[in-house]
């Protein structure tokens, strides 16, 4: 029983090392990703090229694992910084609660009132954010909001708590509660939420990526992979399939992971997973 | 097996056309977009028009005459014309489109281009009207070729700061708007009172199609009736599809790709005809044609086109020459002094910046061709993509540095907007080229109706224009249009199937589907 | 105790009901201000910087005075937010700079055939997952259970754009099952027979199944834990200590039950109407809000942009607010306001 809990979660976390392996190695496979070779143009998949080429004859398993820089990058940072300000926030709004809790509330209310893609969307349109740094800053907008709300819930839950109270009756200031007692407690929901964050922020990179508004080129992305193979036509296969299948696996990876933590820290506590 | 007897043209029928997005406006005066324009070929009449070897043929004007001094010209005008709405068509409504045309506050730019040399506009009789220029403006024809004629009376009575044509607009021509429906399509009925005889079909129906691919889908689905196929596709081996239901036709088109060079100084980079060469020379158009596009298009030297009567068809265009390209380099300049694989000189780095256009895929594609290619060459270059104000902006107001796009030309050759030093400021010279012997010829070829003469000179301003390279010539694109094989009547000029006249007016469907192959045709 | 007395169970409920409300409002008036701020914080003068319209036609210039008047670009911010506001209250949310057409007239004509998409998705996935849901919540822990969680956490992952690039290619352009595009065909030209009603079907039929398929996973494991939540409860334990059957226990307790929270879930679908199908949208070219607001990215339509956010922001807020509502409405003991 104990192993078939770990086992989601090792799932996703060796799936996501696969592709982080994948990003990694990808300087050392044997095509780079942006050496246009007219003549091979759309090439199916072969013993030169296990991925096939795209119009311009670049090795598509370098494109994607290039992409993968890209897209997994993005995505990780911007969780990062979704969790860097999300987290202090919802702790102070969740412990303090009163006006801290309000206005809080009410600036994450605000930013989840957009869906996520449209606020996306609306904000690179407007400023014209291209580089990673500045896509995962935009990503992190919608993100942070959740992890906030997340938090706050749980430190609202968690403040009531035995210990806490006996710290505070024994004259802890505010801070060593709060890290020293109450975010041990508060971590594994707040990891679920992290690892549901990095999957929607892949989802929301690779859309930008598909509409065109994502990475410049020679940079790569899976979603403008994906746009590029529409245009291409269904008869090119390999370059729908695999860039797709690479998005898929990064999003079922944190999904797994996420349901893995779920799992293990209470096995009735299935949810249908906090909203993408 | 024989085919079938073809029988004379037939009346009814619709054909289904795909627009790639909604027209801004059918004022087709003030738009510039491809949709308004096909529209406006369709629904509205100019005085005068081109045939199939871009010679100019009479249309609401029954014929004009040049004055011996060659600064009037004097059009008479059909008789018997109505607008769509039973108006009688008069000189007035001429003068009228004319000066609506020409006022800068209703922001028809281009007009201002074709009618700057015209010095007066009047109505000598209702039915004649009498322009006069000045000087002799040999592409003078050009312009009341472009002007699709407005009605006076409709502005007569609409509410001031009203554009009554915006929406709903009447002409005389073959069809007339019976219905817009935005974001889905537009259509288009047959004039029973045009002045040529009705138009065969009964309507023709315009839907928005926002890419090629979808529409070349449609077309094999039966849900339009010709379609222009996507470039990057292989065009068809055979003139028709294997079950004989669509047929295919090559054509060209009197447009140009091209990759414009700033030169007028605000980078250290284009300025320089030999850095200009050499960028030219390391992008490998023959193979990116070849490959990519299949072959489709046609070498570019210049923004003459192949097949029109000033082109010069001595020049050949410069070679992939990567090893040239990197001398030239060398000699202008650019070496790698610090050693750190990009070129550089007196302390600026070989940097640069291609500005593109995000909806056009072989735009992105070139680029990224190029990319790679000046890369191996220490040079680095980024791609911006914009959306298309902001890109058209860009290349107007001369902020970029390197420009790729792609261009529609005109009917007439006249190379003056494009390549004239006083069109830098105001005009359409995007790439700040200036050559006194440029100008002289370009103002030569204006100024006179001789087109021996006249291509004689334009001879001149290509070879300088090839040997200078202020733009890299990419090529001139082909397309294939799949037509539905029950089309009749179709043809292709080198303007394409809807900037020429009579086009649709003559295409009728019939039941049986002809296995004559396109070109066969009469 | 009357029920007049300051703390009744029914005063407090009634006071936290007014604040949620209240709250609600503050969110919209942020979620303006929000849509506003986007706007005005562009570098340059938004509507300068472009000629506008397609291939270069240019603004005319009454209307550039008036999209710059009406995205108040020559005021102070207050006095903008204030009069933008004020017209917004009047219906008039500026004119589009991409046709000059007023900014409301564009969305409305493209609010039914959203709702059409949204609607048949929402109806396939609840149609589809609320009996498996509650089939695997009866079943759970056996190995259909647990196998079919599997698939459904896949599904659950699976991006609805890439599926339906590969759908589209396949079903559509390669082998001409269904249209590719569009919500309909020209009368006349496509297959013959059916009408209109048919031909708008098998439009809607490759957009709808991929905006379903992440929703089916949802709603599925949603109602899966509901239903689970609910048959461990305590009504539906004495009704099965009375002797009830299985199927009646289900009938009548769980599913009432479980109802509360799938309408709420449904309460929030509403926000998804502007932002949820933007990419589907765009892959089918379905006339709805999300490819409108998809070209006025593309276009720099300042005006549309910003009345979208406003209409996918208020969305939202009411959206949640009716699904607070109604789960109060169904299941009163979440009507009393949290410790």
């Amino acid at each position: 029983m104990i192993a078939a809990r770990w086992r989601t979660l090792r799932g996703g976390l060796a799936l996501l090392a696969a592709l982080w392996s994948l990003a990694l190695l990808a300087p050392l496979l044997p095509h780079a990703p942006a050496a246009v070779d007219l003549a091979t143009g759309l090439a199916a998949p072969s013993p030169r090229h296990w991925l096939g080429t795209d119009p311009l004859g670049r090795d598509l398993l370098a494109r994607v694992a290039h992409g993968a820089r890209a897209s997994l990058v993005v995505g990780l940072l911007a969780t990062l910084l979704a969790l860097a300000l999300g987290v202090p926030l919802g702790a102070w709004a969740g412990y303090r609660g009163g006006s801290a809790d309000a206005v809080v509330s009410f600036l994450a209310d605000v930013t989840l009132a957009f869906p996520a893609l449209l606020l996306a969307l609306a904000v690179v349109a407007v400023s014209g954010a291209r580089g990673i740094l500045p896509l995962a800053a935009v990503l992190a907008l919608s993100r942070w909001a959740r992890i906030a709300r997340l938090t706050r819930g749980e430190f609202r839950r968690l403040r009531g708590r035995e210990a806490a109270a006996a710290a505070r009756a024994a004259g802890a200031r505010d801070l060593r509660i709060v890290s020293r007692h109450l975010l041990p407690e508060a971590l594994a929901p707040i990891l679920v939420g992290a690892a549901f964050a990095a999957a929607a922020a892949v989802l929301v990179e690779a859309s930008l990526g598909f509409l065109g508004l994502g990475v410049a080129p020679p940079q790569t992305s899976w979603g403008s992979l994906l746009a590029e193979a529409r245009l291409a036509g269904p008869q090119a296969w390999w370059l729908a399939l695999f860039p797709g299948l690479a998005i898929f696996a990064a999003l079922l990876a944190y999904t797994l992971i996420a349901e893995g933590i779920l799992e293990r820290l209470d096995p009735r506590r299935q949810s249908a997973g906090v909203s993408a | 097996m024989p085919p079938s007897p073809v029988a004379g043209p037939v009346d009814g029928g619709t054909v289904f056309a795909p627009l790639t997005t909604d027209p801004t406006t059918l004022n087709w005066v003030r738009a510039s977009d491809t949709p308004a324009a096909q529209i406006g070929r369709l629904v509205g009449d100019s005085l005068v028009d081109h045939g199939p070897d871009l010679r100019y043929l009479p249309r609401l004007a029954e014929r004009w005459e040049i004055s011996a001094d060659q600064r009037v010209i004097t059009f008479h005008l059909r008789p018997g014309v109505t607008w769509h709405d039973g108006t009688p068509f008069t000189a007035s409504d001429v003068v009228f489109s004319y000066r609506w045309a020409t006022d800068p506050g209703n922001g028809a730019a281009r007009f201002a281009a074709y009618f700057s040399e015209v010095e007066a506009v009047e109505a000598l009789t209702p039915l004649s009207v009498r322009v006069r220029y000045r000087t002799p403006f040999a592409p003078a024809l050009q312009g009341w070729e472009a002007l699709l004629l407005l009605p006076a009376h409709r502005y007569r009575e609409a509410a001031p700061g009203t554009d009554p044509q915006e929406r709903s607009p009447i002409g005389t021509g073959p069809f007339r708007l019976e219905r817009w429906r935005q974001g889905e399509e537009i259509v288009l009925t047959a004039n029973p009172r045009y002045w040529r005889g009705r138009p065969h079909l009964d309507s023709v129906v315009l839907r928005i199609v926002p890419d090629n691919r979808t529409a070349a889908g449609a077309l094999a689905a039966g849900e339009l009736t010709l379609a222009t196929l996507p470039q990057s596709d292989p065009p068809p081996a055979a003139a028709a599809s294997p079950d004989g239901r669509i047929r295919y036709k090559r054509f060209a088109t009197l447009a140009i790709w091209f990759i414009a060079w700033n030169g007028d100084g605000s980078n250290p980079f284009f300025a320089d005809r030999r850095v200009r060469r050499a960028m030219t020379l390391a992008l490998d158009r023959e193979g990116f044609r070849r490959s990519v596009l299949h072959g489709l298009g046609q070498p570019a030297t210049s923004t003459f086109v192949p097949g029109t009567w000033a082109y010069d068809p001595s020049l050949v265009p410069l070679p992939y020459d990567p090893a040239g390209s990197a001398r030239l380099l060398d000699e202008a300049g650019w070496t790698d002094s610090e050693g750190d694989g990009v070129r550089d000189r007196a302390g600026r780095r070989f940097e640069f910046t291609l500005t593109a256009f995000q909806g056009n895929p072989i735009a992105g594609q070139i680029a990224q061709v190029l990319q790679e290619a000046l890369a191996h060459e220490g040079v680095r270059m980024r791609i911006e993509t914009l959306d298309w104000p902001a890109f058209v902006s860009k290349l107007r107001s001369r902020r970029y540095q390197a420009q790729i796009s792609t261009w529609l030309l005109d009917v007439d050759p006249d190379p003056y907007d494009n390549w004239h030093s006083s069109q830098i400021a105001t005009g359409n010279n995007v790439t700040a080229y200036a050559d006194a012997e440029v100008d002289r010829y370009c103002e030569a070829g204006r100024a006179t109706f001789d087109l021996a003469a006249r291509a004689a000179a334009y001879r001149e301003v290509q070879a300088r224009l090839h040997r200078d390279q202020p733009m890299t010539f990419l090529f001139h694109p082909e397309w294939v249009v799949g037509v539905d094989a029950r089309l009749r009547g179709f043809r292709v000029p080198l303007s394409g199937p809807w900037r020429w006249f009579p086009g649709p007016l003559t295409w009728w469907l019939t039941t049986a589907r002809d296995p004559l192959p396109l070109d066969a045709q009469g | 105790m009357n029920s007049r007395a300051p703390h009744s169970p029914a005063r407090r409920r009634a006071a936290w009901g007014a604040v949620q409300v209240g709250r609600a409002a503050a969110v919209a008036v942020g979620v303006a201000l929000a849509a506003l701020l986007l706007v005005r914080l562009l570098p340059g003068d938004a509507v300068d910087s472009r000629p506008g319209g397609n291939e270069g036609t240019p603004i005319p210039p009454r209307a550039a005075a008036e999209a710059r008047a009406a995205l108040g670009l020559d005021r102070p911010f207050p006095a903008q937010a204030i009069a933008w506001a004020g017209k917004a209250a009047r219906g008039d949310l500026g004119y589009s700079l991409a046709d000059g057409r007023p900014v409301t007239r564009r969305i409305a004509e493209r609010i039914p055939a959203t709702l059409l998409l949204q609607g048949a998705a929402l109806s396939l996935a609840l149609g589809l997952a609320v009996p498996l849901g509650t089939l695997l919540a009866w079943r759970a822990g056996s190995r259909v259970d647990r196998a079919a969680r599997v698939v459904l956490l896949a599904c659950f992952a699976l991006p609805g754009f890439w599926v339906a690039v590969l759908l589209q290619g396949w079903f559509a352009v390669r082998w001409g099952w269904l249209p590719m595009q569009g919500m309909s065909t020209a009368a006349g030209a496509g297959p013959a027979g059916g009408g209109v009603g048919l031909d708008v079907a098998r439009h809607l039929l490759l957009p709808a199944v991929c905006l379903a398929l992440p929703q089916i996973a949802y709603v599925a494991r949603f109602a899966r834990a509901a239903v689970l939540e609910v048959l461990g409860d305590e009504t539906v334990r004495t009704a099965r200590a009375k002797g009830l059957s299985n199927g009646a226990v289900l009938r009548r307790h769980a599913l009432s039950q479980a109802l509360a929270p799938l309408l709420t879930l449904t309460g929030m679908a509403l926000p998804a109407l502007v932002g949820g199908s933007i990419l589907i949208e765009s892959i089918f070219s379905w006339p709805g809000l999300g490819r409108l607001f998809h070209d006025a990215v593309q276009q720099r339509d300042y005006p549309v942009i910003q009345a979208l956010m406003l209409l996918a922001g208020g969305a939202t807020v009411a959206g949640n607010l009716l699904a607070n509502r109604l789960s109060t409405a169904l299941d009163p003991r979440t009507a009393d306001p949290p410790r």
